[in-house]
């Protein structure tokens, strides 16, 4: 097909993200549920 | 509605959509038209995919939800960011790497064509459905609300939406619907804001959780293992992550949101911000809900708040009935504002005697208000035929339409309005790139210019967006068939899950294996609707586990395919 688009390159397939590693965004993104259900736990435990 | 409520809707709904359509103008290929020409930045992503699931019943029903049942719906949302690093380290990489139109197309090499197109098939019906429904259901409570004709309030939502996806295909979805999650989030954030500064003075932030919390209201974590409670931390989290799996990872009109990334760094990143900012974001309109039933301690609510509904019963011989429980519900409001201001006056005192003794006076006087409004509910089902007494989904608008100054009113209908159209510029947007990619390039017309293909993609657009369209106006004639769409959804994304996760993770099974497994699996997903009262977040984990079990068993016994199954390339393209 005219105009198909090329499969992505190697290299930008592993590119690494600004400010942190891959492994450190999802820490991050997991740390915020942790935190999120602390704080929605002790929510629930101080108002019932 | 005030002049400057109009200016104020009309004014946000006219720039963001013009602003699109500007932005997009003159596409003339199918990868800028379908896949947005890879431009979009992370957090055009992230919003772009937040604005296709914040649909306008999020913002109508959420707060409603919250005002009767309490914060528990939240740990619905509890599984979405753990799916947001699983699709990102797992399924984005793997379409960026074919650049796939669709995430069905990978499926054909990873399978065959069967497997592919039954589940574009199932993405079709499924959506193709619900498009209709999202229109009609803001439709049916802006109409009841506002006293604007429901037919003309669907066709100015719907008709401005296929107008715009039309002309600018995905990126005009984008573009627009990162500033309509913009208005969104802005407008709740004003919703809460001006709601605390209505409370009494005396009422301080603290005061008005407490207040809530000992009506039932901040529940928000349910540590029950109970299968058949539809919202807890593990259906949340377990049942949660599979469907947003799914959801996120399956669902055209997601994938096609993230494909339109200028980079797979910028697509993974989209994601993750979504994973951040969700739970966040529901929070806040649940408790804005919180938040409209403390304000309701201090001021008279509606006995029901259908107000139409409940004026059409004045028209009946239950009138006398109805008119003696208004009076009822005055008087029982009376008696307990005054048992709330005393718990809000021992809270001021930090007085714990007064305190507990405030608590069980405001609870008793809770629940002789909620008997008489359950009261009104069954004069209002035995006064009008196929009435609907589930008024949780009028509070906010309600609200909003009584208490909230001018200007903020009109910024809380843009965001219903941007909420509907950015939910139905994506379903449309994605049914047409299924059909072209999946159905009429890949078997009806497969060597066209692409010239072609993009013609094609914007007829279908109109007509997907005609067909959602007419399903909205008629909807009413069709009370059964929205029941069973609403409940549609809910049981194809397992099966469509567990074609995806053995595709990633099962490289052994191959099409036919997989093809069977989904077809047994969606018949036992209906069995179990059909028979038990399993909560329906359980269906997602059922039918994905029992795509992988099934094709796992069935691959052992069905004969090989002459070639090693890959995750290859994508076949006739």
């Amino acid at each position: 097909m005219p105009h198909e688009p090329e499969p992505a390159a190697r290299g930008e397939l592993r590119a690494a993200p600004p400010f942190l590693s891959w492994a450190g965004f999802y820490c991050v993104v997991a740390g915020a549920l942790l935190a999120e259900i602390v704080l929605f736990i002790a929510i629930t435990l101080a108002y019932r | 509605m005030s002049a400057l409520d109009w200016l104020v809707l009309f004014g946000t709904l006219g720039v963001i959509v013009a602003y699109g359509v500007w932005k997009t103008r003159g596409q003339q290929d199918m990868a800028s038209y379908l896949r947005g020409g890879y431009q979009d930045r992370w957090y055009t992503i992230g919003l772009s995919v937040m604005a296709t699931q914040a649909s306008a019943v999020t913002f109508l029903s959420t707060p409603g939800q919250a005002y009767q049942d309490g914060m528990g719906f939240l740990q619905f949302y509890l599984g979405l960011p753990l799916a947001m690093i699983v699709l990102s380290a797992v399924f984005v990489p793997r379409y960026f790497q074919l650049r796939v139109y669709t995430a069905y197309e990978f499926l054909e090499g990873r399978f065959d064509r069967k497997t592919r197109q039954l589940a574009a098939f199932l993405f079709l019906l499924q959506r193709g459905l619900s498009a209709g429904i999202t229109i009609y259901a803001p439709a049916i409570i802006l109409s009841t609300v506002l006293g604007w004709p429901l037919r003309l309030t669907c066709l100015c939502m719907g008709g401005v939406v296929i107008l715009y996806t039309v002309a600018g295909g995905t990126r005009a979805v984008s573009q627009t619907q990162k500033h309509q999650m913009v208005v969104m989030l802005g407008g709740m954030v004003v919703a809460f804001v001006v709601i605390v500064r209505r409370l009494p003075t005396s009422v301080s932030l603290g005061n008005a959780f407490h207040i809530a919390g000992a009506l039932g209201k901040l529940n928000i974590i349910d540590f029950s293992l109970d299968p058949s409670r539809r919202y807890t931390l593990w259906s949340g989290l377990l049942g949660g992550f599979f469907l947003a799996m799914a959801y996120f990872g399956t669902d055209q009109s997601q994938v096609q949101r993230y494909l339109a990334a200028r980079s797979i760094t910028e697509s993974r990143l989209g994601l993750l911000f979504n994973g951040l900012l969700k739970v966040p974001m529901q929070f806040l309109v649940l408790l804005v809900g919180v938040m409209v039933f403390v304000f309701y301690q201090f001021n008279l609510p509606p006995v029901f708040f259908n107000q139409p509904e409940l004026a059409r019963v004045y028209q009946t011989p239950h009138a006398a009935h109805a008119a003696a429980l208004e009076r009822d519900h005055v008087a029982a409001f009376t008696h307990k504002r005054a048992a709330i201001e005393r718990l809000d006056d021992a809270l001021n005192r930090h007085d714990a005697t007064s305190i507990a003794v405030a608590e069980r006076s405001v609870r008793e006087s809770e629940a002789s208000f909620a008997s008489i409004r359950g009261e009104m509910k069954q004069v209002v089902a035995a006064a009008v035929p196929h009435a609907n007494t589930k008024d949780a989904d009028y509070v906010f608008l309600s609200f909003v339409m009584r208490n909230l100054p001018r200007g903020i009113v009109g910024l809380l209908l843009a965001v219903i309005f941007c909420a509907a159209m950015s939910a139905v510029a994506s379903e449309l947007s994605a049914l047409a790139s299924t059909t072209v990619v999946d159905f009429y390039r890949r078997g009806l017309c497969k060597n066209a210019s692409d010239a072609h293909y993009v013609r094609a993609a914007r007829w279908f657009t109109a007509a997907w967006g005609i067909l959602a369209l007419l399903f909205a106006i008629f909807a009413s004639l069709l009370d059964n068939l929205i029941q069973a769409v609403n409940i549609l959804g809910s049981l194809f994304y397992g099966t469509v899950l567990g074609i995806f996760t053995v595709a990633f993770f099962l490289r052994r099974v191959q099409g036919t294996a997989v093809f069977v497994a989904a077809l047994l699996s969606e018949a036992l997903v209906i069995v179990l609707f059909l028979r038990t009262n399993v909560g329906f977040l359980w269906y997602n984990v059922i039918g994905c586990a029992a795509v992988v079990l099934i094709s796992a068993a069935a691959s052992a016994f069905l004969p090989k395919a002459r070639g090693p199954a890959t995750l290859g390339k994508v076949e006739g393209m």
